[in-house]
C-alpha cells in the first residue's frame, strides 16, 4: 500500500475491485465508415502501359 | 456509410469564404508578379520558375492567415443565452488519460465536479484510462480513491482501465461510446489537462438542446498556468489573438468547424452513427489507426448532416501548453504526422468540400516549411548561377545597356510579407484598445509591449520551427513513424546542454547556409541573417525561452481574476500534494492521448 492508498481510505462507499468502478453498460452500435476510395487509387504501372504502348512487350 | 447529407453554407458564409479567397489569391499572385518581373532582368531561368511557383504557394498561406485574422476583426453581434432546460438530456464528461499524472488529473476532475455541483448541474465525470503499467494503473486506483473522497463523488464519478489500447485516443472514446453511450445523449471530450467550468458546460448543453442538428460545439481552450517566456507568449497569443482568428474560422465555417478533440462537447447519438473510425489501409505513417482523429470526425458528422460548430465565446474553457520550444516541437511532430495522413482522405466519399479544404489547409500548414526552405535554397542557388549581364546586347552598340534595378520591387514584396505576418496582431492590438478589450490583458500600454514582445519571440524562433517542422515532414514522407511519444506536461527549464542536444543540427544547418551564401553569393547574406542567426543560435534561444519570468509583461485576465474553477484545482492539488508523498511517476510507454 502506498500514501496514497493510505490517504484514501477514508474512499468507504467505492468498491474495493477497481473493475467496479467502470460506468453503466449501455452498448450503442458504431457502424465503421468508409473513407478511402479504391476506384482512385493511382496506378502508375497502369499509366505508363497507357503512355507508352509501344513498350508493351 | 457513405451517405452525403451535409448541410451547405449560407449565403453569407459563401461571400465570407469568397473575399478571403479572393484576398488570399490577390496577394499570392501580387508577390508572384514581383518575383517574375524581377527574375526576367537577368534573363529567364529554370530557377525562376520554382521561385515564382514557391512564393506563390507561400505567400497565398500567409495571406490566408492574415484573412483570417481580419474576418474575426469585427465581435459578434450580442446572442441571447441558451436556457438549459429543466429535463436536459443525460451528459457524460470524458477524461481520457494515458501515463498522466494522476494527481494533477484527478484534481483537475475534483475541480470541475465541484463547479458542476455548485452550478447545479447533474452530470456525469468518466475517467477513460489507457495506462498499460501496472504501477501507473495502482497510482490512478489510488488517486481515484482519493477524488471520490473528496467529492464524494461515487455512483457520479467513474474510472475504468482498457486491457486492449487499439485505435489510442479515438478508440478509447469510441469504446465508451461502444459499451456505455446508450446511457447519455451528450459527451463533453475533454484532455488530461482541460478545465471547465460548470457555467461553461451549461451553456454547451444548453445549446445542444436548443439546436437538434447541432452535433458538436468546440470552445476555444485558454491556456493557463504557464510560467516560462515561451509559455506565458503562448498564453498571452492565445487569450489575446486567438478569439479573433477562431472568430474568424467561425464566420467561415458555415455548418462545417473544426473539432480540435478537447473541450468539446458531441451528440452522442450522432457520434456514434457517423464517427466509427476505420484502419487505413498500410502502414504508418500514412496507414493504420488515424492519427489526427479529430478533423476527420469532424468531417464526418458533416457528412452524417449534423452541424459542427466552433464557438470561441463560451468563457471557462482552460487547456494547458507546451513550455518550451522542444515540447512544442515533439507534439508538433506527431501533429504533422496526423495532418500528413490526411492526405489519404481528402478525396473520401461524401464529404463537404469545406471539409477537405480543412484537411488540405492542415497538411499544407507543415509543408508550407518545407517550401519556404526551398524558397530559401532556390534563391541562393538561383543568384549563384545567374549568368553574367550582357551589357552589349546588339552587335553595334555604342552605349551599354545596364540590367534594370528591381531591388525597390523585392524590398516592397519583403515588407509585403512581413506586414502580412505582423498586420493581423496589429489590426487585433487597435481593435483591443479601442473596444476597451485591452484593458483586461494591463491596459492599451502594456498589451501593445506583450504584442511587441510576442512578434519579436515568434520572429526569432520562426526559423527554428521551420527547421522543426521541415524535419517532420521529410520524416513523415520519407516512412519514419513517429509513434505516440510520452509527453511529459509541466515539463520545466531546459540548460544549454539539453536545448544543444536536440537543436544542435539547426545550429550547424543554419551556419552552413550562411558559409555557402558567403561562398557563392554574398550579396544575399544581409538579406539571409534573420534566418541563419536565429538557426546558429537555437540552442541558446530554446534554453532561454524556457526558463521561468515574473512580471507583467504577457499578462492575461486569468492571472488578475483567476477562474473560480482554475482556483479550485489550484486548492485540490496543493491539498493533495500537501497530504501525500510525491506519487511515483507513471511509466512512459510510448503511448499518450494528444493535446
Amino acid at each position: 500500500m502506498n500514501d496514497m492508498t493510505k490517504v484514501n481510505a477514508t474512499a468507504a462507499t467505492l468498491s474495493d475491485d477497481p473493475s467496479a468502478w467502470a460506468p453503466p453498460e449501455a452498448p450503442v452500435d458504431m457502424p465503421r465508415q468508409v473513407l478511402e476510395t479504391t476506384g482512385l487509387r493511382f496506378d502508375l504501372a497502369a499509366l505508363l502501359r497507357v503512355l507508352m504502348p509501344r513498350q508493351r512487350t | 456509410m457513405t451517405n452525403r447529407s451535409h448541410i451547405g453554407p449560407d449565403p453569407r458564409t459563401v461571400r465570407v469564404r469568397a473575399v478571403a479567397l479572393g484576398f488570399t489569391a490577390f496577394a499570392a499572385i501580387g508577390a508572384a508578379v514581383l518575383v517574375a518581373d524581377a527574375a526576367q532582368q537577368d534573363g529567364w531561368q529554370m530557377w525562376d520558375a520554382i521561385r515564382v511557383g514557391l512564393i506563390l504557394v507561400t505567400t497565398g498561406w500567409l495571406a490566408w492567415g492574415a484573412a483570417l485574422a481580419l474576418t474575426g476583426l469585427w465581435p459578434h453581434s450580442a446572442r441571447p443565452a441558451a436556457v438549459l432546460p429543466h429535463d436536459y438530456g443525460a451528459t457524460a464528461v470524458l477524461v481520457p488519460i494515458c501515463n498522466e499524472d494522476p494527481v494533477a488529473t484527478f484534481a483537475r476532475i475534483a475541480a470541475m465536479d465541484g463547479s458542476i455541483r455548485a452550478e447545479g448541474l447533474d452530470l456525469d465525470i468518466v475517467i477513460l484510462s489507457d495506462t498499460r503499467s501496472a504501477e501507473g494503473q495502482a497510482a490512478e486506483q489510488a488517486a481515484f480513491r482519493m477524488l471520490i473522497s473528496e467529492t464524494q463523488g461515487a455512483g457520479r464519478i467513474y474510472y475504468r482501465n482498457r486491457t486492449d489500447n487499439r485505435g489510442r485516443k479515438a478508440g478509447n472514446v469510441e469504446d465508451f461510446i461502444r459499451t456505455s453511450g446508450g446511457a447519455y445523449d451528450y459527451a463533453v471530450t475533454l484532455d488530461a489537462d482541460s478545465l471547465m467550468s460548470g457555467a461553461s458546460l451549461r451553456e454547451m448543453i444548453a445549446r445542444m438542446e436548443a439546436d437538434p442538428k447541432l452535433g458538436l460545439l468546440q470552445t476555444l481552450p485558454r491556456i493557463v498556468g504557464a510560467g516560462s517566456l515561451f509559455g506565458r507568449a503562448m498564453q498571452f497569443a492565445s487569450a489575446f489573438h486567438g478569439p479573433v482568428f477562431t472568430r474568424g474560422l467561425e464566420r467561415m465555417q458555415g455548418s462545417t468547424g473544426p473539432y480540435w478533440g478537447h473541450n468539446a462537447i458531441i451528440r452522442v447519438g450522432a457520434f456514434a452513427q457517423s464517427c466509427g473510425l476505420p484502419e487505413l489501409s498500410g502502414r504508418p505513417p500514412f496507414g493504420g489507426h488515424i492519427l489526427s482523429h479529430d478533423y476527420v470526425e469532424a468531417a464526418l458528422l458533416a457528412r452524417g448532416g449534423w452541424r459542427v460548430v466552433a464557438d470561441s465565446g463560451i468563457d471557462g474553457s482552460f487547456e494547458e501548453g507546451p513550455e518550451n520550444v522542444l515540447a512544442y516541437a515533439k507534439r508538433d511532430r506527431r501533429w504533422c504526422q496526423g495532418n500528413l495522413q490526411h492526405s489519404r482522405l481528402i478525396l473520401a466519399p461524401g464529404l463537404a468540400g469545406w471539409s477537405r479544404y480543412v484537411f488540405v489547409q492542415g497538411i499544407f500548414a507543415y509543408v508550407v516549411s518545407v517550401l519556404w526552405a526551398a524558397f530559401l535554397i532556390v534563391t541562393v542557388a538561383g543568384t549563384a548561377f545567374a549568368p553574367e549581364p550582357n551589357y552589349f546586347p546588339d552587335q553595334y552598340q555604342l552605349f551599354p545597356v545596364f540590367p534594370s534595378d528591381r531591388s525597390r520591387e523585392i524590398t516592397a514584396l519583403a515588407l509585403g510579407i512581413i506586414g502580412m505576418l505582423i498586420m493581423p496582431k496589429v489590426a487585433i492590438w487597435i481593435t483591443s484598445s479601442l473596444s476597451g478589450r485591452a484593458h483586461r490583458f494591463g491596459g492599451a500600454g502594456r498589451a501593445a509591449g506583450s504584442v511587441v514582445c510576442d512578434i519579436l519571440l515568434t520572429s526569432m524562433l520562426a526559423p527554428v520551427m521551420l527547421a522543426f517542422q521541415t524535419r517532420a515532414v521529410l520524416q513523415v514522407v520519407s516512412g519514419q513513424d513517429g509513434g505516440w511519444p510520452a509527453h511529459a506536461r509541466g515539463e520545466g527549464a531546459l540548460t544549454l546542454g539539453q536545448a544543444a542536444r536536440a537543436s544542435g543540427w539547426i545550429a550547424l544547418l543554419g551556419l552552413g547556409a550562411l558559409v555557402i551564401t558567403a561562398q557563392l553569393s554574398p550579396g544575399l547574406m544581409p538579406w539571409l541573417l534573420p534566418v541563419t542567426l536565429p538557426m546558429m543560435a537555437a540552442p541558446i534561444l530554446i534554453s532561454w525561452s524556457s526558463q521561468p519570468v515574473r512580471g507583467r509583461l504577457f499578462a492575461v485576465p486569468e492571472e488578475a481574476d483567476v477562474p473560480e474553477v482554475v482556483a479550485r484545482y489550484r486548492a485540490v492539488h496543493d491539498k493533495w500534494t500537501a497530504a501525500i508523498a510525491p506519487a511515483a511517476p507513471a511509466a512512459v510507454e510510448g503511448q499518450h492521448v494528444p493535446a
